[in-house]
């Protein structure tokens, strides 16, 4: 009995090994009413959820789901990411891009009935900034006033182009002040406010919160009191939590009728039944070499950096990338206010790499390539990426040991600035080039890379004026100037610009990726 | 040549036994495909058609005359990696089955011979150990040591080794008061002659037995370390971790399949064999 269970054991265990890609964490098979209804519609996504408090949340499936619940002041139609259009508000700025007045649209209600007010909005964005979790760094620097009952004044210590573009985040959203501060709330870090917003909604959103659990799924339905700008078309919207691998066949069956979390090559093998709508992410894939020579004497000698930059075939990594993809001219993703054309963009040379990678002493040494092996920025896995960058190195003579770990380990020596070499991955905070500018010398992703701001000069002082010029054009021609020195000479190698893929059945229309909040379900259509 | 005397004696018993055996087809095939896997394993390396490394193939095409088992996300061909993997895979076994048996028979030995509170004392630890759940347990000390193959035998010996020092220590204590120890012993033998010549050539056998049984359980565990990200480190060839880039790309039934395959083969091999092995060796173990 004990040998046959020995073996027995084995076996399944085997099986299961080979077999655990057929499983899913979702256990909700919850079934559809006939794919051209209107009645529901279910969104199959790899959950990274932590919480739905607007205030808190930063992580895209919170985005998604804030975005149904609550409106912002201003918004983004469509795909779009560089106009912002009015929606709870229009506004007005001063000219040095200091103080903005918004005034509210008349008649906008919550959920509940009760009408938005500037106390609502004075609440919401003092608690987003006040709570100090993880959006509250979006509103740094940013004092909101009340002027009357329907204007609101902020105003900034610097002048703030961006601004605009980040209060169309989703975690700007405005909330029913009454409501969070009978249930907790509050506008600084004592707020208690969380656990009632994770189980209600309190918003003007064209969708109220049904259920929510973190694991698994979230439920949305029609905000019957909503009178905004948007028409929702679907009663009911429930948002999974499944394996890719499983997402892709939901959308084929028409078990879902949408799929977010597709690799790039599952994408290229879905049924024809199934439409895609590939649109470059904002997501900007990159090396980072580390400046600072007591982490590692070759990353920080200028000319092994050439060396590495011209040792990488971009076209070859751009292969696995698949759909939707591009090389990435710049850390700015093409989309943003002075994105480099692709005249600009980094290119291979190996007889090149290999001199310098020998004259600069590399060649022969051995380099450590660290990073995050447990997630796949728009379903490119950064192990696979890895694999690749390791044999094109090798090409021109640089021998790179790949340390991948998980996320939660990785992201910390990232931090500190003590990996040699990284693989890593930027997803904008808000839809504004300034936000690339971190990565300057001295800057938080620049000190990642060990790079001091009196490193150079030269881009540190294009970086000051970046942040502070509000002339549309001038800030163009300074982001363009600012992206070919860093492509030059910064510790930064941008890699790809990831596509986003969106699977979904042809009987769901307007479907639009917008890198803000992924996906807006209220403006998804019915054919 | 006290020691040598009992393990020729040992070796003939095995060579007599055997035989019969494995000529039952169930044992034959399984030690066929053993020895092939042992053999690939030696030879492996110098024989596949393309470097396990390279990324010359187109990608994810799939097994065909020029790429038997088809390539993977990378455009590496899939077959020279598996064949590269059973180096890997069958040699860490090997070594953690060794290591384990090393470490569980010495403190089995130390415990049973001694008694008191020795054995008090080392028994509640292999107790502690075993408490735990094996792959939970090598999970937490691999993740905790960091990823690599290394730490992943590392893991995998401190859950690995508690079964034999339960089985070790109560034949010692079988052993102990046989009466040609007790004679060894009224002869002034010491205790380290007396375990060396009286007790550890009469657990051997039962020992080595149940290590031939556990390597292919040895190879599952380094192989679900590694599928689980804690043990080996691309682009190593390793069986588990090639099955964990499958997962993403299921569809693709080659990439899971034939490091699956391998796997399989390794372990239900081996465990036949060391069934075989325990059959004809140890025959009173067979009824427990």
């Amino acid at each position: 009995m004990h040998r046959r269970h020995i073996i027995l054991t084995s076996v399944v265990a085997a099986a299961t090994l080979v077999l655990s890609a057929c499983s899913s964490p979702s256990s909700s098979p919850t079934s559809t009413t006939g794919s051209s209804s209107t009645a529901q519609i279910v969104i199959d996504t790899t959950f990274d959820i932590k919480t739905i408090d607007p205030g808190r949340e930063y992580e895209p499936t919170g985005q998604i789901v804030v975005k149904a619940l609550y409106d912002t002041l201003l918004t983004f139609a469509d795909d779009d990411t560089t106009t912002v259009i009015p929606d709870l508000a229009t506004y007005t700025a001063n000219a040095d891009l200091t103080q903005f007045t918004f005034t509210l649209a008349p008649g906008r209600v919550f959920a509940d009935g009760s009408p938005v007010t500037a106390d609502d909005v004075v609440f919401s964005l003092q608690r987003l900034e006040g709570m100090k979790g993880n959006p509250s760094f979006l509103l740094d620097g940013v004092t909101v006033t009340k002027v009357d009952d329907s204007t609101i004044q902020l105003t900034t210590t610097d002048p703030n182009p961006a601004l605009p573009a980040t209060l169309a985040t989703p975690s700007a959203g405005i909330m029913n002040s009454k409501v969070v501060k009978d249930n907790g709330g509050t506008t600084d870090e004592t707020d208690a406010a969380e656990t009632f917003l994770n189980e209600n909604s309190a918003g003007s959103g064209p969708y109220v919160l049904k259920t929510m659990d973190v694991a698994s799924q979230v439920v949305l339905t029609k905000n019957p009191a909503y009178n905004g700008p948007q028409t929702a078309t679907y009663d009911t919207v429930i948002l999974r939590n499944v394996e890719p691998a499983t997402q892709k066949m939901n959308v084929e069956r028409g078990d879902a009728q949408i799929a977010l979390g597709l690799s790039p090559d599952q994408v290229a093998s879905l049924a024809s039944t199934v439409k895609v709508e590939s649109t470059p992410s904002a997501t900007v894939v990159f090396l980072l070499l580390n400046a600072d020579p007591t982490v590692n004497a070759y990353t920080a000698d200028p000319q092994c950096v050439k060396a590495i930059k011209e040792a990488i075939d971009y076209p070859s990594l751009l292969e696995l990338a698949g759909a939707g993809a591009s090389q990435a001219t710049g850390l700015v993703p093409t989309g943003f206010l002075g994105a480099l054309p692709a005249s600009d963009e980094l290119t291979f040379d190996l007889a090149a790499a290999t001199s310098n990678a020998a004259a600069c002493g590399i060649a022969g040494q051995k380099v450590t390539l660290s990073f995050p092996n447990d997630i796949d920025p728009t379903g490119l896995s950064l192990s696979t990426l890895a694999q690749r960058i390791q044999v094109q190195l090798q090409a021109a003579g640089i021998t790179v040991d790949l340390a991948p770990a998980p996320f939660a380990t990785e992201i910390d020596p990232y931090r500190t600035g003590k990996e040699q070499i990284g693989l890593w991955y930027w997803n904008p905070d808000y839809m504004d080039p300034a936000n690339y500018l971190a990565f300057g010398p001295g800057q938080s992703v620049g000190l990642r890379a060990g790079w001091q701001a009196d490193a150079d000069p030269t881009i540190a002082d294009l970086v000051a004026q970046a942040y502070t010029t509000g002339d549309e054009t001038q800030r163009q021609t300074l982001f363009e100037e600012w992206g070919k020195a860093m492509n030059a000479d910064s510790p930064f190698i941008p890699l790809i610009q990831p596509g986003s893929n969106v699977a979904h059945q042809p009987s769901v229309t307007n479907v639009y990726y917008n890198p803000t909040w992924l996906i807006n379900v209220a403006g998804l259509g019915a054919a | 040549m006290d020691a040598a005397r009992p393990k020729r004696r040992l070796l003939s018993r095995v060579w007599r036994k055997i035989p019969p055996e494995i000529r039952m087809p169930v044992g034959a095939v399984a030690f066929v495909i053993a020895l092939a896997w042992v053999v690939l394993c030696v030879v492996g390396p110098s024989i596949v058609p393309y470097d396990p490394l390279a990324q010359t193939l187109p990608r994810f095409s799939p097994p065909s005359s020029t790429s038997w088992f088809g390539t993977d996300e990378l455009g590496r061909d899939l077959f020279s990696r598996v064949i590269a993997g059973a180096r890997i895979t069958i040699s860490l076994a090997l070594l953690l089955v060794t290591a384990s048996m090393l470490v569980g028979s010495i403190i089995g030995v130390v415990a049973g011979f001694f008694g008191r509170w020795v054995d008090e004392v080392l028994m509640r630890v292999t107790d502690v150990v075993l408490a735990f759940p094996t792959v939970i347990l090598a999970m937490v000390t691999a993740a905790a040591l960091g990823a690599s193959l290394f730490n992943a035998v590392l893991a995998a010996l401190i859950v690995s080794w508690p079964p034999y020092a339960r089985v070790v220590r109560s034949l010692v204590l079988s052993l102990r008061e046989a009466d040609f120890v007790s004679s060894g012993r009224l002869l002034g033998f010491s205790a380290v002659r007396s375990m060396r010549v009286d007790v550890l050539p009469n657990i051997a056998g039962p020992t080595l037995v149940m290590a031939s049984l556990d390597i292919g359980n040895a190879a599952l565990l380094l192989s679900g370390l590694s599928f689980l990200g804690l043990g080996a480190k691309p682009p190593t060839p390793e069986w588990g971790s090639m099955i964990s880039a499958a997962v993403v790309n299921f569809d693709k039934w080659w990439l899971g399949l034939f490091p699956g395959l391998a796997i399989l083969t390794v372990v239900i091999s081996f465990n036949f064999l060391g069934d075989a092995l325990r059959d004809a060796f140890d025959p009173e173990a067979g009824r427990v």
